[in-house]
């Protein structure tokens, strides 16, 4: 097209007929293009006068619209798929399974290999079904998706941690996809990268990476079909459950905490707070646990404080499972134990910073 | 550099110019400073038309070695003795010229992709490579990014993985004090503890609703399992004792 531009102002002088010639090729290539209204294709094609009519012409907006719009696509369609996860070298298939009704929201992923461990979502209770350790743990998010929305409104938040771009075009389960980059913009917090369906703005394929670009847990789909309904057997476990043991973390059993709470965190990795404060069962403590999320939007860290009887079999010094680092300690002959998909530098200042009021 | 020689150059990357302009062509074109760059950039622009662009574009690079390639002249890129060729040597002279052009083009491609690989060896993570931009972007422009994080003690954690109980933690006011830059003592990372499963459970399912999407939590659970991490608890520790 721009050839044709350039064509078009360099024969401006020739003769009225390949003016005329030229103008026909211009519209010709132009049009299928504005009929796709696609901002990741715009912008491989270096013309200014499109961008400043378009709200998304900066890289930035542009690539919050495709997170915008893959997170609502993410929570409304209906879909399923196979997938394949890759952790610290190890490749695992899983089966997921989505379904968006007027009563809320379903999500199914199942383990395809071993031991058919499944989490099964109905809106915001959780619950994970383990056969290999014959046991059935349910329990309630404390998030709700709200990240994107809070992304778009209050984007100052995020810009001075995070920096996003669109990164370019890729092909994931035999779609066009366009790559989404979040970057950190210091070390204690992963970059993401994410490919979006071009077609139905679902998310294809999903990376975490170290602030060295090694990427630490990959998610792939292989296979995607979006689909018109699911049937409610789809989300049936496959196991029944009924042998095993129950571990009731929900809401019922957990209590919500004020600010005042006699755990504090002295000091967090700028960008990040505490969004959540609650009292509750984890399985094998008969007491409750004291329970606080720290968040920067993106990233979440779980922080655990248990009975003086829990630091005698406690966890003390730094562990990692792909991108999760743990960091375990004592004080006050409590177990701390900081759990997050950061640096480990990030859960280890944030145990260190704890103390009681 | 004419407007005519321009569309002559445009149909010629278009593929769409006769053999005898397009000889005529490709003597000015070894001549003609701002030709030989319009030539370049068409091709960019053809490129980037066909999603073949690379990360980064260095478009000044094969002037560079064109003229690095003039000053010291070979048997290869003979020096034109006069742009006006006669007809019968028309053929041979372009054909030298234009291998002249060939070397300096592929000796960029690889001066490009070569200073490329070596700039992600060295500092640039891969997340803070050059995205293609619609300018053409010098490599010389590489923002530091992320560049600063890997100054930190982060990078020595991969090859730290030692297998023994960490003895003690720094203190706690020693090391909050300086919140915005990394831990010079970072802990070693343990092996993966079977205890610390339970919290990774929860801590996957509580915050699943977090973040850009919730898959990556329950993928987390799902390949988690308790029954392998005490299989391979129990070998590590039976190595140990070994």
């Amino acid at each position: 097209m721009l050839i044709i531009l350039e064509k078009l102002r360099l024969s401006s002088e020739g003769s009225a007929v390949k003016r005329f010639v030229l103008l026909v090729q211009l519209l010709v290539s132009v049009l299928p293009v504005w009929a796709e209204q696609n901002p990741g294709q715009a912008r491989n094609e270096s013309d200014p006068s499109r961008n400043q009519n378009d709200p998304l012409a900066t890289d930035t907006n542009s690539a919050l619209g495709y997170l915008n719009k893959m997170s609502t696509a993410l929570r409304m369609l209906n879909y399923h798929g196979t997938l394949i996860y890759v952790n610290d070298g190890n490749v695992e298939s899983l089966k997921l399974i989505h379904k968006k009704d007027s009563d809320g929201e379903y999500q199914r992923l199942v383990h395809l290999s071993g031991d058919a461990r499944e989490v099964i979502r109905d809106n915001d209770t959780v619950t994970c079904y383990l056969p290999d350790s014959q046991s059935v743990h349910v329990g309630s998010r404390r998030f709700n998706n709200h990240l994107l929305a809070k992304l778009t409104s209050s984007f100052a938040d995020f810009s001075s941690q995070y920096e996003f771009d669109i990164e370019g075009l890729g092909r994931v389960a035999g779609r066009e996809a366009t790559i989404i980059a979040i970057r950190p913009k210091d070390g204690y917090r992963y970059g993401y990268r994410f490919w979006v369906d071009k077609e139905s703005s679902l998310l294809l394929k999903s990376d975490l990476v170290d602030t060295k670009g090694k990427v630490l847990e990959q998610l792939m789909f292989v296979q995607l079909e979006v689909v018109e309904d699911i049937p409610q057997q789809m989300l049936k476990p496959d196991v029944s459950g009924e042998s095993f043991t129950w571990h009731d973390g929900s809401a019922k059993s957990s209590v919500e905490l004020t600010a005042n709470s006699v755990w504090q965190i002295k000091e967090l990795p700028i960008g990040f707070s505490i969004t959540g404060r609650s009292k509750q069962l984890m399985p094998n403590n008969s007491e409750p646990v004291d329970y606080i999320v720290v968040s920067d939007g993106l990233a979440s860290i779980s922080v655990y404080i248990e009975q003086p009887n829990a630091a005698k079999h406690g966890f003390v010094g730094a562990s990692r499972r792909g991108a999760v680092n743990i960091y375990g300690s004592v004080l006050n002959e409590h177990q701390i134990t900081v759990v997050g998909e950061v640096p480990q530098q990030t859960v280890q200042m944030i145990a260190d910073s704890i103390f009681y009021k | 550099m004419t407007i005519e020689k321009c569309e002559q150059l445009s149909s010629f990357v278009d593929g769409e110019l006769d053999k005898e302009d397009a000889n005529q062509l490709l003597d000015h074109l070894c001549n003609d400073q701002d030709l030989k760059q319009s030539w370049e950039r068409y091709h960019v622009i053809s490129d980037s038309m066909r999603s073949r662009l690379p990360d980064a574009l260095h478009t000044r690079f094969s002037a560079s070695v064109m003229s690095a390639i003039e000053s010291e002249p070979t048997i290869l890129a003979p020096t034109p003795s006069s742009t006006q060729s006669t007809p019968s040597n028309v053929q041979t002279s372009v054909f030298k010229r234009m291998s002249g052009f060939a070397i300096a083009a592929s000796v960029a491609t690889i001066a490009v992709i070569g200073v490329q690989s070596q700039n992600q060896d060295k500092e640039m993570p891969q997340l803070a490579k050059i995205p293609v931009d619609t300018e053409f972007m010098r490599l010389g422009e590489v923002r530091p990014k992320v560049a600063a994080v890997n100054a930190g003690p982060q990078g020595n954690i991969d090859s730290m993985m030692v297998v023994q109980p960490s003895s003690g933690f720094s203190n706690a006011s020693a090391t909050s004090s300086v919140p915005q830059k990394p831990f010079h003592q970072v802990n070693p990372v343990i092996q993966f503890n079977p205890k610390l499963h339970k919290y990774l459970l929860d801590h996957s399912r509580s915050v699943s609703g977090a973040g850009v999407h919730e898959i990556i939590s329950s993928a987390r659970i799902v390949t988690s399992s308790q029954q392998s991490l005490d299989h391979a608890h129990n070998i590590g520790k039976a190595q140990a004792q070994q």
